[in-house]
């Protein structure tokens, strides 16, 4: 017997051993109909992990010691009370899908982190290499995104500078990539077409001849989708098996453009939230500008949920393997990969990932703060969301045990301010319950040898 | 969990193998079984020797396997990638220029720009096209109508005619009263121009502009023929990544491209065009891992020569040499690899060790120190481009060669090593360094292809200039290679690999399978893998013309023939 299959086996033996099953968790749903505030799930892409030194197989033990024991974190203190961190989570398919796909770390542990999926092969070169791969961001937004204009939203902060083979993808829908954006003038002219149109003061009637323009441009613009609607579906009818995957999502995309056509009675976008305003990005750089592209779609993806434009948002900070960017604003000049593999001596390297690393995890609270900081209900909308953060790998390159962190209560669905020790439990299992959490009646996520029940959140 | 560490050794590479072995005779990990993925050694996969036959000089050649629903590539959509869209634009408006507003980036994969699975109509870039499609209709001046009694007609020839370039083949009855219904509707608000701006923002925003069928015929069975129009759409997108053109459009009217040798005919007058130099050194731009050049960033402070100009200057002299060779020279892949010049400025002439003809900022072509510089694998881009931030990095070097320019499998470094870089020292050459990495035994059978190969190149610093010392100690370039077809042995320095990879049939054979996968936008099959490398091995003894190796893949049954599912 092969040494790789001896492996194969021992892993399963070891998820039996960790298995533990709990009930599904269907409040949230309740939760949202109390609370009249729309629940949103919103997935970040830590690259890197928040630890150099993989801490092996006894947990974080971050909240236990008061944030002290992990630097990287320490940004987040102020939310400490609004956050739940899984330890010692086990992360059996992406070692699957590097072991038998022959797939580099970075790229499973990306593939795998949203979608707990391991029928992926790594070469991409056949018409249909992810299989029926779905992210939980697209499970999620299958279920509930034609609730919102946009089904949901895919940002990256500069992930398109990665040399690597589709390093950008960590969002799927079933099979199918979903891209995340990277230029934050193209999201700001698609999340808010009319921004620059004068919005008619509100209580004045609306002038009838506007109104009537309006209302024609709408109709043109309809008859317009209509048609290409109809194409795309003629094409589905006469495409191969693999191919109708992609011309869904080609569907999805002309319903979200018959969202965006004007409305009678506005001159604006409808916003919805407390504060809802376009936001001010300016025009930063996509391929160069991390500080400026970060800050940007920090504040789109803040205020598209804010103007509940989607409910459902991804945003990812550079890639894994990234070996483009250096960090000249934290006095660090190599990449992110060249720190995910030592390089230097293990001080200097250890110093600059923790600094570069604190930096991105600084980022994500400034998203996690403007989500608090805005009062929604009888709390903020922070607590009528559910912010999962993961990352791949560790700092050295390992997958386990993989970082979950949970910021917000799903509309009271999650309880915060603590650590849940997983207790070698695989991944899949937080996915199946973050999934539940927004509403989905599932019994397993991803590959099912590898989700052994829902974990409680509550 | 066990967790071993070892040196350095590879990063987005898939490198080492523990336990596994990287050997000819060693067992597959895992229970895939896919024939396209070649255990290392493995050169001469095809169904013959290489190099036994005459390999398809001509069409009706005898020396491609019988085909069957296995050996042919699937029915597909492939969308436009952003240059053909662009160009596609350009050409049905015939635009001055190509509209510039941004389009989502494509998701590369393995190595281009085009492969069908990695590119859809997402929700970001429909908009964007949305966007494109509004401002040209906008701008779009309509053919004028004699009266306003006949603006029905008028319309409804441009809607046959235009639609039919949008569409790349005639509208169906139903499609041509569909746009007619959308003409009338807007006429009858806003008049004739606004009807045809109407059908135009339509038309530049269907999906049947969008992606490029090869479905066959509908009705046909599981194995089908491309219809003509299909065929013209790929010939021209190949050749020179936009639309057809009248004539390859009237020779599918005229069901004209049908056998190998239409189909050949019109790939010869293609090729022949000025767009194709764009297209075919794109390609081998992507091949040489220098197309995506904004993302070859150095560490400035370690490469201060490396500015933006001087980067920009290393891309242009790999865009000028690919057209010298190709379209003045005599296009070999040989040639490619092993040209004893390249086309410099005087700051690359500098960069290089030669005297400058006063050329300043112009690029000329000059003979290079023929002991230092041949060909693309020297050229100061490609060397960059397989280097990192701030040193040589020979493994990727060596990767490089043995994946990029072989078509090797390397299988991904065992799961649970920590994959370190050896830490610099200023007393050691970097040589010194990576030959102590792979001690480990698991990873030292990979290592063993990788890094001899890679040393080999140490005559050259992270962004290509010539060194004979690194820190106070000579450069040692000596290199070995094996595992291979047809290179197998020692050689000594970048100019020596080079006339190896130059006369080798299995780099030859390699660069004919990317040809393949950039020709279809997906991996070949079985089948399709042993006629092309056949292909290679009946134009090697003349180098390899790239033009005539495009032109072969033109002729094969796979540019024809799909499979349904």
């Amino acid at each position: 017997m092969s040494k790789t299959l001896l492996r194969r086996r021992s892993l399963i033996q070891q998820l039996g051993a960790a298995a533990f099953l709990a009930t599904p968790v269907f409040r949230s749903v309740l939760a949202e109909a109390q609370s009249q505030s729309p629940l949103r799930l919103i997935l970040v892409h830590l690259p890197g992990g928040v630890s150099y030194l993989s801490p092996g197989v006894t947990g974080l033990g971050i909240l236990d010691s008061s944030w002290s024991y992990n630097k990287v974190l320490s940004p987040l203190k102020s939310l400490e009370s609004d956050i739940v961190i899984f330890e010692d989570m086990s992360y059996p398919t992406a070692e699957v899908v590097t072991t038998f796909a022959e797939m580099d770390g970075h790229k499973a542990g990306r593939r795998c982190m949203f979608t707990g999926s391991t029928d992926q092969v790594s070469h991409e070169l056949s018409t249909n290499p992810f299989g029926q791969s779905t992210s939980l961001d697209q499970l999620v937004a299958n279920a509930i995104g034609m609730r919102t204009k946009f089904g949901s939203l895919n940002l990256g902060v500069l992930t398109e500078r990665t040399l690597g083979e589709s390093a950008r993808w960590v969002c799927f829908n079933k099979g199918v990539p979903i891209e995340p954006v990277g230029d934050a003038a193209s999201v700001f002219a698609r999340l808010f077409p009319n921004a620059t149109a004068p919005v008619p003061p509100s209580g004045q009637v609306p002038d009838p001849a506007a109104t009537a323009e309006i209302l024609s441009l709408r109709a043109r613009g309809q008859s317009r989708l209509d048609q290409l609607k109809r194409e795309v579906a003629a094409i589905q009818a006469i495409a191969g098996v693999d191919e109708r995957q992609k011309l869904d999502l080609h569907l999805t995309a002309l319903r979200e453009l018959e969202n965006s056509l004007p409305a009678a009675g506005t001159g604006g976008p409808v916003f919805q939230g407390a504060g809802c305003s376009a936001p001010n990005v300016g025009a930063p750089s996509p391929t160069d500008d991390l500080v400026g592209t970060g800050s940007a779609m920090n504040e789109l993806l803040y205020q598209a949920v804010n103007c509940d434009l989607t409910r459902i948002a991804t945003i990812q900070w550079l890639s894994s393997g990234d070996d483009t960017v250096m960090y000249p604003w934290l006095g660090v000049n190599q990449s992110h990969h060249q720190m995910e593999h030592g390089w230097v001596d293990a001080a200097s390297t250890h110093a600059a990932y923790d600094k570069v690393q604190t930096w991105i995890v600084e980022q994500i609270g400034v998203l996690l703060k403007r989500l608090k900081d805005t009062p929604e209900g009888d709390g903020s909308m922070l607590d009528n969301s559910l912010v999962l953060v993961m990352s791949e790998m560790w700092g050295t390159h390992e997958h386990d045990p993989v970082i979950g962190l949970i910021a917000g209560k799903a509309g009271g669905a999650v309880r915060t301010g603590r650590s849940l020790n997983a207790a070698r439990a695989p991944h899949n299992n937080m996915l199946l319950s973050v999934a539940n959490t927004m509403g989905l009646n599932l019994t397993s996520l991803g590959d099912p040898m590898y989700c052994t029940g829902a974990l409680s959140l509550g | 969990m066990v967790t071993r560490t070892i040196f350095w050794t590879f990063w987005s590479l898939t490198a080492a193998m523990g336990g596994i072995g990287c050997s000819a005779t060693a067992e597959r990990a895992g229970a895939r079984n896919d024939p396209g993925d070649v255990s290392l050694p493995d050169p001469g996969a095809s169904s013959e020797p290489p190099g036994s036959g005459p390999a398809a000089p001509g069409p009706g050649t005898p020396d491609i396997p019988p085909i069957s629903e296995s050996s042919v590539g699937p029915t597909v959509l492939r969308r436009l990638t952003n240059t053909e869209y662009r160009n596609t634009v350009k050409a049905l408006l015939q635009l001055p220029t190509a509209p510039e507003a941004p389009l989502q980036p494509e998701s590369w994969s393995h190595g281009f720009d085009n492969f069908a699975a990695a590119l859809n109509v997402s929700p970001a870039i429909a908009a964007q096209y949305a966007d494109i499609a509004k401002k040209h209709a906008a701008d779009f001046v309509v053919p004028a109508c004699a009266a306003p009694s006949l603006e029905i007609d008028c319309a409804r020839s441009f809607i046959a005619s235009f639609g039919k370039q949008a569409f790349r083949r005639p509208l169906t009855a139903v499609e041509q009263e569909q746009y007619e219904a959308l003409y009338i509707s807007e006429h009858s608000v806003r008049g004739y121009a606004s009807g045809l701006g109407q059908v135009v923002e339509t038309f530049l925003q269907s999906p049947h502009l969008l992606y490029r069928t090869e479905l066959g015929d509908p009705n046909a069975g599981v194995m089908r023929e491309l219809t003509p129009y299909e065929v013209a759409s790929e010939l021209s997108y190949l050749l020179t990544s936009s639309m057809p053109d009248a004539t390859l459009m009237a020779t599918a009217d005229a069901n004209a491209l049908r056998t190998p040798l239409e189909i050949e005919q019109q790939a010869r007058r293609l090729i022949a065009m000025p767009a194709a130099r764009d297209s075919v050194r794109h390609f081998l731009e992507a091949f040489v891992g220098v197309a995506r050049w904004e993302q070859v960033v150095k560490n400035t402070t370690v490469y201060p020569a490396f500015t933006d100009s001087f980067s920009a200057a290393m891309k242009k002299e790999t865009e000028h040499f690919l057209d010298k060779v190709l379209w003045e020279g005599d296009g070999t892949f040989s040639t490619l690899m092993a040209a004893p010049y390249s086309v410099v400025t005087a700051e690359l002439a500098a960069f290089y060790g030669i005297r400058d003809q006063g050329q300043g900022p112009s690029f000329v072509t000059q003979e290079l120190k023929a002991k230092e510089r041949a060909g693309l694998l020297t050229h100061a881009s490609v060397l960059s481009a397989h280097s990192h931030l701030d040193e040589s990095f020979p493994i990727a070097r060596g990767k490089f060669v043995r994946v990029g320019l072989l078509c090797q499998t390397l299988p991904a470094p065992p799961v649970n090593v920590v994959i370190q870089r050896p830490d610099p020292d200023p007393t050691q050459t970097t040589r010194e360094r990576f030959q102590a990495h792979s001690s480990d035994p698991g990873c030292s059978g990979c290592h063993a292809l990788i890094d001899p190969v890679g040393f080999g190149l140490e005559n050259y610093d992270g962004m290509g200039r010539y060194r004979t010392e690194e820190n106070g100690k000579p450069v040692d370039a000596t290199g070995s290679i094996t595992g291979t077809l047809d290179m197998n042995g020692p050689f000594s320095g970048g100019v020596e690999l080079a006339a190896k990879v130059a006369s080798s049939l299995e780099a030859k054979q390699c660069l004919a399978l990317n040809a393949h996968r950039y020709t279809f936008g997906r991996e070949e099959t079985a089948a399709e893998g042993a006629a092309t490398r056949n292909v290679a091995s009946g134009l090697a003894n003349g180098g390899m013309d790239v033009r005539e190796l495009l032109i072969a893949l033109t002729r094969s049954d796979a540019f024809r023939l799909r499979t349904h599912r």
